[in-house]
């Protein structure tokens, strides 16, 4: 499956992924509409950076294989969807109880003040699995690639660079 | 091979779906004393509120046991198990045959043996059956007594207030929450739910509950308190904790102390048998001793390490931690680990941003090992992260102590 993966080197902080992830699932569709109407857009990605402040990623649900916050749901609300292999939560059936909340290591589950529901990153899938944040990317960070195929161009990245004598 | 599950809840259901996953041709069966296909324990109480459904209750798709081959038995109590034939006793007389087999009975609640408990509406609440006889006594304008200040308790008289009743609390302690929070959350949380009606007495317990004959049966109309007060109730529910159920395995040969005592492999003393959930009495993560934390999460996550480990694919499991998570009026609370711990062998900062939020951490030398959270409650996997991993925190625990994780603050 896809997965949504970050070249550290390439973020710059900017936080273009988390207004269009905002955007993309607000009920107007379109950022100052949804503000116009009152509507608190929820954003289902956050930049981190580190104390430093020499290193910035894009954070998101990582799609877990054995995902934490699937065992902790009480309801059988968070599943991992059979199609997709996406952690998918099912609204209908979350009652905000966050545990959720209480065992995702990575703090990417947000609860929605609104509607009271976990809400976390579908890959955009209800927006035709085509995510936003990636879209939105300035610097082409974000990429929405198979982990091999990411994988593939990280090591002719590093070659490259070997080559030109910039790696050790 | 065949493999049989007494429980059909969370422990009951993840471990079949393990097993199902890693051995295609095996027959698994489930025996369950309840006569529903497995449903969501922990939404019993929201179940008060009167606006979830049954179908609601649900944690798995109506085809979930065709599917998976899953034979469910419903409404047959396990009697006894005969380890040295390997079979199993019901008490409809039914005999199944085991080569693995997987003990998730559970807990059933403790009630105290003061007079009224058996009469018409005192209740416990454990079950969906339970649910549904609370739900036949409750409706706007009446009155509910919850005994008990734990999650159930409060969860419960949470649902009752939504569902328009006059809910009062007994707590026997000075604080709600005792075993998981400290006075300073405890006492934000009970704020919140006073200022929103709840009726809470402490240092208060039941000593009787007061009933009237009604065309011969009893129905409950009050309790009677130590301090010699009476409160008018059409319903009681008791929350004084749970029992795990092991009754049934007396003369089994099955290690018992307060549970089902299990390795590191959820596998108990007689070769073949494992336990899991509620009823087992796992190591601890943070303290290495064998203890119960029955909340679902752990229930879930030895489901599935007994169930890999009965279908052949050794497992470690990792151990269990305290953990529970509330929300009341919209005020969140998250707590894991040690939240209570005291005494020179741990730091405790407590910080009050403002406001209903407060954090309280506990470290024991490099590692955090446990905290609360009240408000804005997003972060509280991370932190429950870092104490499950025994993450050595270096200079992230000055941050931490300041309120801050990397750039973030944690409120």
């Amino acid at each position: 499956m896809k997965q949504i993966l970050v070249k550290t080197e390439r973020c710059i902080g900017c936080k273009s992924c988390e207004l269009a992830c905002s955007t993309v699932h607000s009920e107007s569709g379109e950022i100052i509409s949804a503000v116009l109407k009152g509507e608190r857009p929820v954003r289902r990605v956050s930049v981190e950076t580190n104390t430093e402040n020499t290193v910035n990623i894009p954070v998101q649900c990582r799609q877990c294989r054995e995902p934490k916050c699937v065992t902790a749901c009480m309801t059988g609300a968070m599943r991992i969807d059979e199609t997709t292999g996406l952690v998918l939560n099912q609204e209908e059936k979350c009652v905000g109880c966050w545990m959720c909340v209480m065992v995702c290591p990575y703090g990417v589950i947000v609860p929605s003040e609104n509607t009271r529901k976990a809400v976390k990153c579908d890959q955009c899938l209800s927006k035709g699995h085509n995510p936003a944040c990636v879209k939105a990317c300035p610097t082409k960070a974000i990429k929405f690639t198979e982990v091999n195929e990411f994988d593939k161009s990280r090591k002719k990245d590093f070659l490259t660079r070997f080559i030109a004598g910039e790696e050790a | 091979m065949r493999y049989l599950i007494i429980g059909n809840s969370a422990a009951g259901v993840f471990a079949a779906e393990t097993i199902r996953g890693v051995d295609k041709a095996g027959r698994i069966e489930i025996i369950s004393d309840e006569k529903y296909p497995a449903y969501a324990r922990c939404m019993t109480s929201y179940y008060l509120e009167g606006n979830i459904s049954d179908e609601q209750m649900l944690i798995r798709s109506a085809d979930f046991y065709v599917q998976n081959r899953i034979f469910l038995t419903t409404g047959q109590k396990v009697t006894s198990i005969d380890t040295a034939k390997r079979e199993v006793h019901t008490d409809k007389e039914h005999l199944y045959k085991y080569d693995r087999l997987l003990i998730a009975t559970g807990a059933s609640p403790s009630i105290p043996d003061i007079p009224g408990v058996g009469m018409k509406g005192v209740f416990g609440l454990r079950t969906l059956e339970d649910a549904k006889g609370i739900t036949a006594f409750t409706g706007k304008g009446k009155q509910a007594v919850v005994v008990g200040g734990g999650f159930v308790s409060l969860k419960a008289a949470y649902a009752l207030m939504k569902a328009g009743l006059t809910v009062t609390c007994l707590v026997s302690s000075g604080q709600i929450l005792s075993q998981m929070l400290d006075s300073e959350a405890a006492g934000i949380l009970g704020d919140v739910l006073i200022r929103n009606g709840l009726n809470v007495k402490f240092y208060s317990d039941v000593v009787e509950i007061i009933g009237k004959d009604i065309n011969g049966e009893t129905f409950a109309q009050g309790v009677r308190l130590t301090t010699g007060e009476t409160i008018p109730a059409e319903v009681v529910i008791i929350g004084k904790g749970v029992t795990p159920n092991t009754g049934f395995l007396s003369g089994s040969g099955i290690a018992l102390d307060r549970g089902i005592l299990v390795n590191e492999y959820l596998a108990t003393n007689i070769p073949d048998i494992y336990a899991a959930g509620d009823v087992a009495q796992a190591a601890d993560v943070l303290t290495g001793e064998k203890r119960i934390n029955a909340i679902w999460p752990n229930a879930a996550e030895q489901g599935i390490a007994a169930g890999r480990n009965m279908a052949g694919a050794p497992t470690v499991y990792e151990g269990s931690m305290g953990m529970n998570s509330a929300d009341f009026f919209g005020l969140s609370t998250i707590a894991a680990g040690l939240t209570r711990a005291e005494g020179e062998n741990y730091e405790v900062v407590k910080l009050f941003p403002g406001g209903n939020l407060y954090r309280r951490l506990i470290f024991k030398g490099d590692r955090l090992v446990g905290y609360i959270m009240v408000g804005n409650t997003v972060r509280a996997g991370v932190l429950t992260s870092l104490i499950k991993e025994g993450v050595p925190l270096g200079k992230t625990k000055n941050d931490l102590k300041q309120g801050r994780i990397g750039q973030r603050i944690l409120w």
